[in-house]
């Protein structure tokens, strides 16, 4: 297999709960496992210009780890075709096509170690290709480009054990999704019936379904009272917070040109902060003591090695707070406002370069 | 040359015990804030840190006070709770660029919510809030934190880049006799962890290492009131051989380099680095019965210990034991006959061979645990190893 990876229908999926990867089955269809989207009914899809688009979690199979999502916008990229036959061999080369460790889209390579492993009553194909956290959801391909299983975990415990769901699972799995008339389903563990309400027992087969608490994935998941004061206030300031979100408690996106993270540092902290521009070699002292000046407040400015960050912190009593929070809103608000203008001001006043992560393409648009 | 034993040096630090803070009005800040009597709450925030003194009309006049070199300012303004303490004024010259870096690099920072401003040329650490945003544990952490900073930072831009001190608070000087006992006690710690120093790149253990680059600080901390400059070159060394996660070979190598430099320290240099700070918010941690069980109680840590101890390697054993009961005297404050029992440890064990060393503080840890320590055993398990299938 020899071509430009950053060409195939090979996406990351963001959420609430972390990363993970998802593969294109039309161009407004993507697949990945379950457990990358659940229990988050939309998600966040990111393309190669870093743009993200909203998915729509459209069917889940808990037992299998397998999700459809449906995109709000068509993707044009190489749709990757879902092999055929179900004749995969020991020795035979595959590839593991994912976004590990939330780094940008790579490949690693193997062989299958066994085509239908036993793990847990089910059956996998396990390899020997590296395998990461935020592979999950990836296809594994044959030296054809055609997807043979899907990348869902490993063997913590081993060295190069690594499990992908067999490409004839997730034919079953995709199967009549065309026709599929529910905004969302789930699949009964016992005997693949659709479920679109959540019952005590399957409409199907009558399996009480308590024990493999499937009414889980039909509510709404718990926010934490930290994800509503984010997410609250990021809405407030137009920021839409599902294509924000970037893992637990963990949000990130661009302000126009500026990028911009929020975390929880500690369990006391909330931190926004920007990278803006990395200083350049003149104009430092008039530089300095502009990012040290008071006029800035609530926000300031550190260097982080040559980078420039623009900052706000809060107290976590700030958050859980009773009174209402529109003092906090309001300077997220400007905080995200000011991120987009401060790099240009850094740019064309102080001499500074734009910071690596910098979208250069908004650079030059109208801040917000 | 191979050390045999370590002296034990009583501390020159004097070691006041703090006002201990007065908790109920502690609760009665957190059930006024929860009222909306932020005003209020604030005072009692400030008469639970400091219980002895008398507190102005804060929007009249300011409240100060001494934390080591730093002079700490609390005020209200227009509604506004203001924390600040002047730092440094900026250096004439270039060096002003690396001063300004540094601030921008080591003191500005997310995640606290303290930041540095530059009025004219002066750099003040500042805190600006409303008074309804005002919780206690938000007040206390920037009272805590942000005055230790300034006293971390303020010897180092002088000494470094030649500031000038703001409103910097003096420290007394050591008393002759204090000197002559301080400067002994410097030349013997630096030749002994050279000596530890040539023992680790021998053995090439990684807990040996660990315990000797923990111990270089908390022996200094227990005995020396170091407070200036070299503190902050020792601290700046530190954040290298101390970390766990840089390579064992690029911390022996800053160890040695930091020892190097120690040992050619003038006593002119060093005696400017040495006095007597005052502090009135404590610089230590109150100790309590289940810190002093989850460093000498029964876990991984003592039990590492103990197989050293055991199997010949008395060294890393009596090492370990000796950095944990200075690490522990020199940062928490410990009940008086706590406190006795470390010291009369460290006093049987001085100058005794490693293995009586080993042997003799493994025995009284055992007996501070019993009588003095926490039962509540909860916390501290190990995990357990479940599933190790990994969704990735």
């Amino acid at each position: 297999m020899n071509h430009d990876i950053d060409k195939l229908g090979v996406f990351q999926v963001f959420t609430g709960g972390g990363t993970g990867t998802g593969f294109l089955l039309d161009q407004s269809v993507l697949l990945t496992n379950c457990h990358v989207v659940a229990p988050f009914r939309t998600v966040a899809v990111e393309l190669r210009d870093r743009r993200r688009i909203v998915g729509n979690v459209r069917r889940i199979h808990p037992k299998r780890d397998l999700a459809i999502v449906e995109l709000s916008v068509p993707i044009h990229e190489e749709i990757l075709a879902l092999a055929t036959a179900d004749d995969l061999k020991s020795k035979e080369s595959v590839h593991i096509i994912g976004f590990p460790v939330g780094l940008p889209l790579s490949v690693t390579e193997g062989v299958v170690s066994n085509p239908k492993q036993l793990l847990a009553g089910q059956q996998f194909v396990q390899t020997d290709a590296a395998i990461n956290p935020g592979n999950s959801g990836g296809p594994m391909l044959n030296e054809h480009k055609h997807v043979v299983a899907v990348t869902t975990c490993k063997l913590t415990s081993a060295e190069m054990v690594g499990f992908g769901i067999p490409v004839a699972d997730v034919r079953q799995f995709v199967e009549g999704y065309a026709d599929q008339a529910a905004a969302f389903g789930v699949v009964c563990p016992s005997c693949d019936t659709l479920l679109e309400t959540s019952d005590r027992y399957c409409v199907g087969c009558g399996t009480d379904l308590e024990p493999f608490e499937l009414d889980s994935y039909f509510e709404r998941p718990t926010e934490h009272p930290v994800v509503a004061f984010v997410e609250e206030a990021l809405a407030r300031a137009k920021i839409d917070p599902v294509l924000a979100r970037h893992g637990e408690q963990n949000w990130s996106f661009h302000s126009g040109s500026a990028p911009i993270k929020i975390w929880c540092c500690c369990s006391e902290h909330l931190c926004f902060s920007s990278p803006l521009a990395q200083a350049g070699k003149k104009q430092l002292g008039e530089l300095f003591r502009f990012l040290l000046s008071p006029e800035h407040e609530p926000f300031s400015f550190d260097l982080m090695e040559n980078v420039i960050r623009l900052n706000l912190t809060f107290h976590i009593s700030d958050v859980f707070s009773d009174r209402n929070h529109d003092t906090e809103s309001d300077w997220i608000a400007k905080f995200v406002a000011a991120a987009d203008r401060y790099d240009n001001l850094l740019i064309e006043q102080y001499g500074c370069e734009p910071a690596p992560e910098t979208q250069l393409t908004f650079l030059k648009e109208p801040a917000r | 040359m191979a050390r045999s034993s370590l002296t034990h040096t009583p501390p020159i630090r004097r070691h006041r015990q703090a006002v201990k803070p007065d908790y109920e009005q502690l609760e009665a800040a957190v059930a006024l804030t929860q009222e909306g009597r932020h005003e209020e709450s604030l005072y009692k925030v400030l008469a639970h840190l400091f219980p002895t003194v008398t507190l102005p009309d804060l929007s009249v006049e300011a409240f100060g006070f001494t934390q080591g070199s730093s002079r700490v300012y609390v005020r209200l303004e227009n509604g506004e709770f203001r924390i600040f303490t002047p730092l440094v004024r900026l250096p004439t010259g270039g060096s002003a660029i690396a001063a300004l870096r540094h601030v921008l690099t080591q003191i500005s920072a997310s995640g606290q919510l303290y930041q540095p401003r530059l009025h004219g040329d002066d750099i003040h650490l500042e805190f600006r809030d409303e008074l309804e945003r005002l919780h206690p544990a938000k007040v206390i952490e920037v009272l805590r934190r942000m005055p230790e900073e300034a006293d971390r930072n303020d010897d180092w831009l002088i000494g470094q880049f030649g500031a000038l001190p703001l409103e910097r608070e003096s420290v007394l000087a050591l008393s002759e006799d204090e000197f002559v006992k301080a400067e002994a006690f410097w030349r013997t710690h630096w030749k002994d962890v050279d000596a530890l120093l040539q023992e680790a790149q021998r053995k090439r253990s990684r807990f040996f290492l660990n315990e000797l680059t923990a111990f270089v600080g908390n022996r200094l901390e227990f005995v020396l009131p170091l407070c200036g400059y070299l503190s902050v070159r020792i601290s700046e060394a530190a954040s290298t051989f101390n970390d766990s996660d840089v390579d064992p070979h690029k911390r022996e190598a800053s160890l040695a380099k930091c020892t190097k430099d120690m040992l050619a320290v003038s006593p002119e240099d060093l005696q400017k680095s040495l006095g007597h700070a005052e502090y009135a918010l404590s610089r230590f941690t109150e100790a309590t019965p289940a810190l002093l069980t989850s460093y000498l109680g029964p876990g991984r840590y003592t039990q590492t210990i103990d197989e050293h101890r055991t199997s010949g390697k008395s060294l890393d054993a009596a090492l370990a034991l000796i950095g944990t009961y200075y690490y522990l005297l020199a940062h928490y404050a410990w009940p008086e006959e706590v406190e006795a029992r470390f010291t009369e440890g460290l006093v049987l064990t001085s100058d005794r061979p490693w293995r009586e060393v080993a042997n003799v503080l493994w025995e009284q840890s055992r007996e501070i645990v019993d009588m003095y320590g926490s039962d509540d055993d909860e916390g501290d398990e190990d995990d357990e190893d479940g599933d190790d299938e990994d969704d990735e």
